[in-house]
């Protein structure tokens, strides 16, 4: 492939992934200035390596785990403001066969209750828990793909996941119980 | 499969993970079991509230063309081997040379840097042109139309893809793009009675470089995201 060839490709291919990379950048970098270079900088840096790209195969997990890379670079130093959550402690805290359920009591209306709740709870959490979360929900990544892009095994991208839902269906449970639209009863 | 097991796989399930037998069983469970099947639900409402509230906005619009312009600018240098040794040979004999052109004045200088960020408003989206025309006499002749000069194109190893008139730090100009190599490049085209004696002859800024170069009655400038030393040979030897 000459090189011409290779331009062509890597903007057929890798451009078309920027609003991922853009999300995931937000997510790590924070700030939308930070995530612009940090965005800018991944493609750098996936150009100069398009070359070990096989087409054909997962770009978008390719980029992000460039992006990654980066971002653990780059903020290995930085101290994080929020306080993070103890998410160990929720490894088996899967619902037990004896556990009541929380019965959602607006189906319709569970949704359009969390705002930044939502977002202030991930924020709590350790990044690897949180970035695997959003890989998983938001990009729609497989765990596989997860894996390749944190570099971990499956089991660890599983077990973050599953902490960081324990953690959110406890908070955000306590918080529609507090708006009176949980119970624990059972049906 | 038990209750104790289907909570152990929630995630799982909401995740698209488990395997078609497991998905199957887990179903027909909760088909049977309504606390279960309760659980799956609200599992599934956490994963939805994630991928709708915590979905950031859509990248800005001008991220595409910054990135296009940098991997452009990135592009350019792993030439640069190649022409290192002319490039350096021309540097130092046009320094030699146009030491003059060089030591420019603060004119000049502010020209320069009009004209770079006139190329950088262009750089990754498509231009708005007065005429749309590839053929250099065509774009040659509409310039001679609107400007009050006898406006020529040098010859360019690029592609013309159009034209405007333009108005750069209060000086009048045609502004022509091309395209080389799939990079945009912008010719401002002056009147040399107008754009005065402190004409640009080289600037830089944000990965874009700019050559500035006239004759008796007209004075160009070329910008570009291409480093100087391949700038430097777009222009023809006309």
């Amino acid at each position: 492939m000459s090189r011409a060839e290779r331009d062509l490709l890597f903007e057929a291919v890798a451009l078309d992934h920027l609003s991922s990379v853009w999300r995931v950048a937000l997510a790590l970098g924070g700030s939308e200035s930070e995530a612009e270079d940090l965005a800018q900088e991944t493609y750098l840096r996936a150009y100069e390596r398009f070359r070990t790209f096989r087409p054909g195969t997962n770009c978008r997990a390719w980029l992000l785990t460039i992006l990654r890379h980066l971002a653990a670079d780059r903020y290995r130093s930085v101290r994080r403001e929020t306080p993070i959550e103890d998410v160990d402690a929720l490894e088996d805290r899967a619902p037990r066969a004896a556990e009541a359920p929380p019965a959602i009591e607006n189906e319709e209306a569970f949704l359009d209750l969390f705002g930044d709740e939502v977002n202030a709870f991930l924020r709590r959490l350790p990044d690897g828990s949180r970035t695997a979360l959003l890989l998983c929900d938001v990009e729609g990544l497989s765990y596989a793909e997860i894996c390749q892009v944190l570099g971990c095994p499956v089991g660890t991208v599983r077990s973050r996941i599953h902490r960081a839902r324990a953690f959110l269906r406890e908070r955000l449970a306590a918080y529609a119980r507090s708006l009176g639209y949980l119970s624990e009863s059972r049906e | 499969m038990s209750c104790g097991e289907i909570r152990a796989l929630l995630d799982d399930w909401a995740d698209g993970e488990l395997d078609e037998g497991a998905r199957r069983a887990l179903e027909a469970h909760a088909a049977a079991c309504p606390e279960c099947a309760r659980w799956l639900r609200f599992e599934k409402r956490v994963k939805d509230l994630v991928a709708r509230r915590a979905r950031a906005p859509e990248p800005p619009a001008y991220l595409e063309g910054r990135i296009r312009a940098a991997i452009a600018a990135r592009r350019a240098p792993r030439r640069r081997p190649a022409w290192a040794p002319l490039a350096v040979l021309l540097a130092v004999g046009l320094a030699v040379a146009g030491s003059a052109w060089w030591i420019r004045s603060r004119t000049a200088d502010t020209l320069g840097r009009a004209l770079l960020a006139d190329h950088a408003k262009y750089a990754g989206v498509v231009p708005a042109r007065e005429i749309a025309a590839t053929e250099p006499e065509r774009i040659e002749s509409w310039l001679r139309e609107v400007l009050a000069f006898d406006a020529r194109l040098p010859s360019l190893d690029a592609d013309p893809l159009g034209a405007r008139l333009c108005t750069v730090a209060g000086k009048r100009c045609g502004l022509v793009f091309y395209e080389r190599e799939g990079l945009p490049l912008s010719l401002f085209v002056f009147d040399r009675q107008h754009a005065g004696s402190a004409f640009p002859g080289r600037a830089s800024s944000g990965g874009l470089h700019l050559l500035g170069w006239g004759d008796e009655a007209r004075c160009y400038a070329l910008v570009g995201a291409i480093p100087p030393a391949d700038l430097e040979r777009v222009p023809g030897k006309d």
